[in-house]
């Protein structure tokens, strides 16, 4: 006869069993299989060829390679600081009263509703050069004389993918960051004023350690979403002009898909796992150190 | 505790039973007459004419028919997840060289392809280096589509000048109407990592003498021809006769410019002049016009983008297939097709396709000419995977597009296009 407390332990397992299953098959088996594809020469439809590191060194000895990367971090930390910095200021101003709050808030979200394959063809069309928003906008004022080619100006073509994911992904900061900053206890508010802290001090000594976890998490998940991201680029430029906007998802998509070398393709997109679990880790370390503090 | 573990327990086998019963039921539809067909979705109706030959055979037949016409991309992924799964549709449109990398995965039709050959007058030349290899034919060669010049002759006229032939030619031609008419360029194509880009960069590169491989597959492109051919392309943007936002074109960019009197010339397939034909008949429709793709100093090179129907090996309907191909491969289906799209959608069948009343409007004339003189990416070699990967990496537009924009020589430019081509081929080396 089994006890109350081991009946509840054997209905929790049964219970996770369905999910493992379905993780187990839909998740861990392809990755499984997507690493080991990675040590192969697999092209669509032929078997797999062990061949050991060959991909690896084939893509860490192609200038595009080093491209790729130099593009996709500069992506995602500078549409992270955007993000990170703006969606603050945003959810400290949605935290404040004022009149009108709850429908600028309600407009806010729009940008997040929308299908991103939808905002990214928007947005084009904005930055056309013929026939582009922007442009229309700017001669009628007569501020240009001919149509400005904004996504094909190499640092411009990245900055406006940039400015794309940031519109895109801001409300999920501010929204996150503001329901945080209602946690911080109101006390800690009113010592620090007496105290005489600045609104700077207030915010780095008092608001910040009290919401440290959530800004962990949301860090972590956008840096993987925003590292991954293929639909922006994809819609905007494509990697072009001149691979200048190419990035992993992209340049994984290109290789596999376009030219069947499922063992490349793969591996351009493995390359990036260590990075992001060093990453992962080290965010994970310090929400820990965090809750062990408190 | 008991009862939630018995409510566990019947879920549990509920689910079991649904999910026996339902992949029971797959089962018996399968066993069934049932056609699977994956097309590619098409800028002229071809693709809708195609479906409505499938769906007439298969009531005539009494067959399950499944014709989903999907656009490129997703045509890629899908091909794909079919093959490596070894499960999906039963025919398969296979655009450029997709049935060259999938060949070992696909059903030989030599009996089917020959017979066509022998019965209409022989297929194509390029027919035979895009779907047969090693001696198997692994596609039944569908439509081909060639990029023609496509201009305005009103403009043309208007700066006084004669419908370009060669690359000069319409290079001169462009910036004497940027100059002229205030908001158009003269010409503008993608110079992107899309479809028209790399085939017109293949095009002036043949066109000057260059290519990226030589016959034996070797690559040769650090050459003389293609250092002159850059050069030409160079000092054309920067004479303003292109529109400059060229490198960060889509496919769809120069169709949009054209329909929008931002361009006076363009290099595209038939959608263009189809659109202004059929939507505006009064106005851009007269004079909208085709000439051949341009010439350069050794000659001119257009480029064959074909298509051709595969049955993949997992099939278990090969002969259900084949017997709609046979359905659909007779004279008059096939001219109707090639009718209907102007031309836009050549057959590639030599008795079928070369007395069409079509011919006699000299717009759509030029794409039958073309289609004689358009070569295949690998050309003047075979394809091959290092051939495709150069064209699906887009790198010659790459090199070119930075070029423009970040001011390169041209030498420097085929060096790093060259550097480039080397290391994908010796990737599949």
């Amino acid at each position: 006869m089994i006890s109350q407390r081991q009946h509840d332990h054997l209905l929790g397992y049964l219970l996770l069993i369905p999910i493992s299953f379905i993780v187990l098959v839909f998740i861990g088996y392809p990755f499984i299989t997507a690493i080991w594809f990675s040590f192969t020469k697999k092209y669509v439809g032929s078997p797999a060829l062990y061949i050991g590191l060959k991909n690896y060194t084939t893509l860490f000895r192609s200038s595009t390679f080093w491209l790729v990367v130099r593009n996709s971090f500069v992506y995602t930390l500078s549409a992270i600081f955007f993000k990170m910095t703006l969606g603050m200021l945003i959810a400290k101003l949605l935290n404040r009263d004022f009149f009108g709050k709850d429908v600028v808030g309600g407009i806010f979200l729009i940008s997040w509703v929308i299908p991103m394959a939808i905002s990214a063809l928007a947005w084009k069309w904005i930055f056309q050069d013929i026939g582009g928003i922007l442009n229309w906008i700017l001669m009628r004022l007569q501020l240009v004389k001919y149509d400005v080619p904004f996504l094909s100006i190499p640092k411009l073509a990245l900055g406006i993918a940039i400015l794309v994911n940031v519109w895109r992904g801001l409300p999920f900061f501010a929204l996150s960051f503001q329901g945080a900053l209602k946690t911080v206890p109101r006390d800690q508010y009113d010592a620090a004023r007496i105290a005489g802290a600045s609104p700077v001090q207030i915010f780095w000594y008092v608001e910040l350690p009290n919401i440290r976890n959530v800004v962990m998490i949301v860090l972590m998940l956008t840096t993987v979403w925003t590292f991954a991201d293929l639909q922006v680029i994809w819609i905007l430029t494509r990697g072009g002009p001149g691979n200048l906007t190419q990035v992993f998802a992209t340049y994984t998509y290109e290789i596999a898909i376009g030219t069947g070398d499922l063992g490349l393709g793969i591996t351009v997109s493995l390359v990036m796992f260590p990075l992001l679990g060093v990453m992962i880790l080290y965010l994970t370390g310090i929400m820990s150190k965090g809750r062990k503090e408190g | 505790m008991k009862v939630r573990l018995t409510a566990f327990a019947i879920a549990v086998t509920i689910l079991f039973a649904g999910t026996v019963f339902g992949i029971g039921k797959q089962a018996a539809l399968a066993k069934a007459q049932r056609l699977t067909v994956l097309f590619q979705q098409s800028n002229i109706p071809d693709d809708m004419i195609v479906k409505e030959y499938a769906e007439t055979w298969a009531k005539e037949k009494g067959v399950d028919l499944n014709f989903q016409i999907i656009d490129e991309n997703e045509l890629r992924s899908k091909t794909i997840a079919a093959i490596e799964s070894k499960f999906g549709p039963d025919l398969i449109l296979f655009p450029d060289y997709s049935a060259y990398l999938y060949q070992d995965s696909l059903s030989p039709l030599d009996d089917l392809v020959n017979g066509l050959g022998e019965k209409y007058g022989g297929w194509f030349p390029v027919c035979e280096q895009a779907f047969c290899y090693d001696g198997h034919w692994k596609a039944v060669p569908y439509k081909t589509f060639v990029k023609p010049l496509v201009y305005r002759k009103d403009l043309i006229k208007g700066v006084n000048e004669a419908v370009p032939d060669t690359w000069e030619d319409v290079a001169r031609v462009s910036k004497k109407i940027t100059d002229k008419y205030p908001g158009v360029y003269g010409f503008g194509v993608a110079i992107g990592p899309r479809s028209d880009g790399p085939n017109s960069i293949r095009s002036l590169l043949w066109s000057y003498g260059a290519s990226i491989v030589d016959k034996d597959g070797n690559v040769a492109l650090d050459s003389k021809e293609a250092v002159e051919a850059f050069a030409f392309l160079k000092d054309w943007y920067s004479s303003g006769g292109m529109a400059p936002g060229v490198p960060g074109w889509d496919d769809s960019d120069n169709n949009r410019a054209f329909m929008a009197e931002k361009i006076a010339m363009t290099i595209n397939a038939s959608s263009i002049y189809d659109a202004a034909k059929n939507d505006f008949p009064d106005t851009l429709g007269k004079v909208t016009g085709h000439a051949a793709c341009p010439k350069g100093p050794a000659g001119r090179f257009g480029n064959a983008s074909s298509q051709g129907l595969g049955i993949p090996l997992y099939s278990e309907n090969k002969e259900l297939a084949i017997d709609f191909l046979r359905y659909m491969y007779t004279s008059e289906r096939l001219k109707r097709i090639t009718t209907e799209t102007s031309g836009g959608a050549t057959m590639m069948l030599n008795d079928v396709v070369k007395d069409l009343p079509i011919w006699d409007d000299p717009d759509l004339r030029a794409l039958l000419d073309i289609s004689k003189v358009s070569y295949l990416i690998g050309y003047p070699g075979k394809i091959t995977r290092a051939a495709s990967a150069v064209r699906s990496e887009f790198v010659l537009v790459n090199v070119a597009a930075r070029m423009l924009i970040e001011d390169l020589s041209p030498e420097e430019t085929v060096r790093l296009a060259t550097k480039e081509v080397k290391e994908i081929y010796a990737r599949y080396k």
